[in-house]
């Protein structure tokens, strides 16, 4: 259940930064195709990067504790980043790197360093739930299927009630260190759980990804 | 036999409607649905969506030129803005923010041939309608930048005398160009005694009016507000510190203008439409960067907080 939890929120963190990033990034580089393109684009190279090395990860560090701390990173990031985030934007703006040419180049690079780190940590969370949950082969196929199902659910809960709701009632910086804090917090259940239930499953201790049909 | 007779009536209307206005060119673009079609006499640039003909029915047109004149305006928020343009003393540099079918641009470079007029235009396409469709000639003093309008404010190393900003449709308004932070970054391009006219086609009742208003208050020394007639559009007329327009300035400014050039419409009448909104009473809230649900304010019924009636 906790996993599914984490699963719904990550899913809603995402887009709706990915819905309000637009907004940051129209003061620095206009509201055109080319910042939705790179932005979208980034995005998902991010999570891309995140569930390949999740994987790794789960495989190496199967523990709540672990997956704590990836969501605890994604949280601080989302929250420190947004600080200085129209600064950097403006910084690279100035740069031109793209000049007259390539537009979109600004602000791919500026999603990238703004946004890449925290996303890919987030995409780290589902490879890691998936192995997280996984004691025996039956079921598998149900248990993955329900996870995609449920952070998928959170990703169109977080695009709606961003897009819907929260553009229209608050400031889209407190909103962006709001889900940031909201990320930190869950990751404390993760630790707690990590900590007192966890401790002696011959799971978490093994240390190789060879031990799936115990 | 009555009823047939009805049905014949009806029959004709139709077809006259449909002959009055024929499709001339429909297209999707980057940003827009573009729709041109004709009349007898006039010419007209929509950008909605959906089927051609619910377009051509509907009564919104983002521009319109008269086949007999191309040059003269039709547009009631055009002709209210040229008329402001009478406070400019001889000025070197225009920047308009959207371009259209061209119009306004048009008849200010050709009304100013000394002054450099530089447009912005986010899409490649209508450049290409406006020239191709709208008369827009290549002319000397007129140079057209395809690019969003805040990217060009922030990279023009240019200080403008006047800046037109029309780049907000009813129903797709690019909130980046309606916040303080961007009227802050557009004054540090004005030159001394510079005017900025804004089109702003919001209903008056809405929520977004009394913000948009609010942040012109909030940036320049004198905010002028010209309600056009028949229409949903507002212009505001906007100056930055120490140099305040009055009533007065804009009546003569419209009159030197009338002497110089012709004009198929009152143009003083234009100028008299101007009230001075500067201190008009609105609970303080300002469009930001960060806060500006400018879609969502459009569809908001405005309320005492956010207007004092």
């Amino acid at each position: 259940m906790l996993l599914l939890i984490v699963l719904f929120v990550c899913g809603a963190v995402v887009m709706s930064v990915e819905i309000l990033a637009t907004r940051v990034f129209a003061s620095s580089f206009g509201s055109t195709l080319h910042v939705w393109g790179a932005l979208i684009g980034t995005f998902i190279g991010a999570l891309s990067l995140g569930y390949y090395v999740g994987g790794l990860l789960a495989d190496r560090w199967p523990t709540r504790k672990g997956l704590g701390v990836i969501i605890l990173a994604a949280g601080a990031l989302i929250l420190g980043m947004e600080y200085p985030a129209r600064s950097i934007n403006d910084y690279i703006w100035a740069m031109d790197i793209g000049g007259e040419g390539f537009p979109w180049m600004g602000p791919l690079v500026a999603t990238a360093v703004l946004y890449g780190l925290p996303v890919a940590l987030l995409g780290i969370v589902s490879p890691y739930c998936v192995r997280l949950a996984t004691t025996d082969l039956r079921g598998l196929g149900r248990r993955v299927g329900s996870f995609y199902a449920v952070s998928s659910l959170g990703s169109i809960f977080g695009t709606f009630l961003t897009a819907f709701y929260l553009v229209g009632e608050f400031r889209v910086s407190l909103t962006i260190r709001t889900e940031g804090v909201v990320l930190m917090f869950l990751s404390v259940p993760l630790f707690v759980v990590g900590f007192f239930f966890e401790r002696r499953r011959p799971d978490a201790e093994s240390g190789n990804g060879g031990d799936r049909g115990e | 036999m009555r009823l047939s007779g009805l049905a014949m009536v009806l029959v004709l209307a139709m077809t006259a409607v449909a002959a009055e206005e024929r499709l001339l060119y429909e297209v999707d673009s980057l940003y827009h649905h573009i729709i041109v079609s004709e009349s007898s006499e006039v010419r007209v640039l929509r950008f909605h969506r959906g089927p051609a003909q619910a377009a051509l029915d509907s009564e919104f047109a983002q521009s319109l030129i008269s086949l007999s004149d191309p040059y003269s305006l039709r547009m009631g928020y055009a002709k209210h803005a040229m008329a402001a343009t009478g406070l400019l003393n001889s000025p070197k540099r225009a920047l308009f923010v959207g371009l259209g079918a061209g119009t306004l641009p048009k008849f200010f470079a050709r009304a100013f041939p000394e002054c450099q007029v530089d447009v912005a235009e986010l899409d490649a396409k209508v450049v290409e309608v406006a020239h191709k469709y709208f008369f827009l000639p290549e002319m000397p003093n007129l140079h057209i930048t395809v690019m969003d309008g805040r990217q060009f404010v922030k990279k023009s190393k240019e200080k403008y005398d006047l800046v037109v900003l029309d780049a907000y449709r009813d129903d797709m308004i690019p909130f980046h160009l309606l916040t303080r932070d961007f009227l802050d970054e557009l004054k540090e391009k004005l030159a001394d005694n510079a005017v900025v006219v804004s089109n702003i086609a919001i209903q008056g009742d809405r929520q977004l009016y009394p913000w948009v208003l609010q942040t012109y208050q909030s940036a320049f020394a004198t905010v002028m507000e010209a309600n056009v007639p028949g229409t949903i559009n507002k212009v505001l007329v906007a100056r930055t510190a120490a140099s305040a327009v009055t009533s007065a300035d804009l009546a003569a400014g419209a009159k030197a203008l009338a002497s110089r050039i012709t004009f198929d419409y009152d143009l003083a009448a234009c100028a008299a439409a101007y009230r001075d909104a500067s201190s008009k009473k609105v609970i303080k809230n300002i469009l930001t960067d960060d806060y500006a649900p400018v879609n969502l304010m459009r569809l908001r019924k405005a309320d005492e907080k956010d207007w004092e009636y």
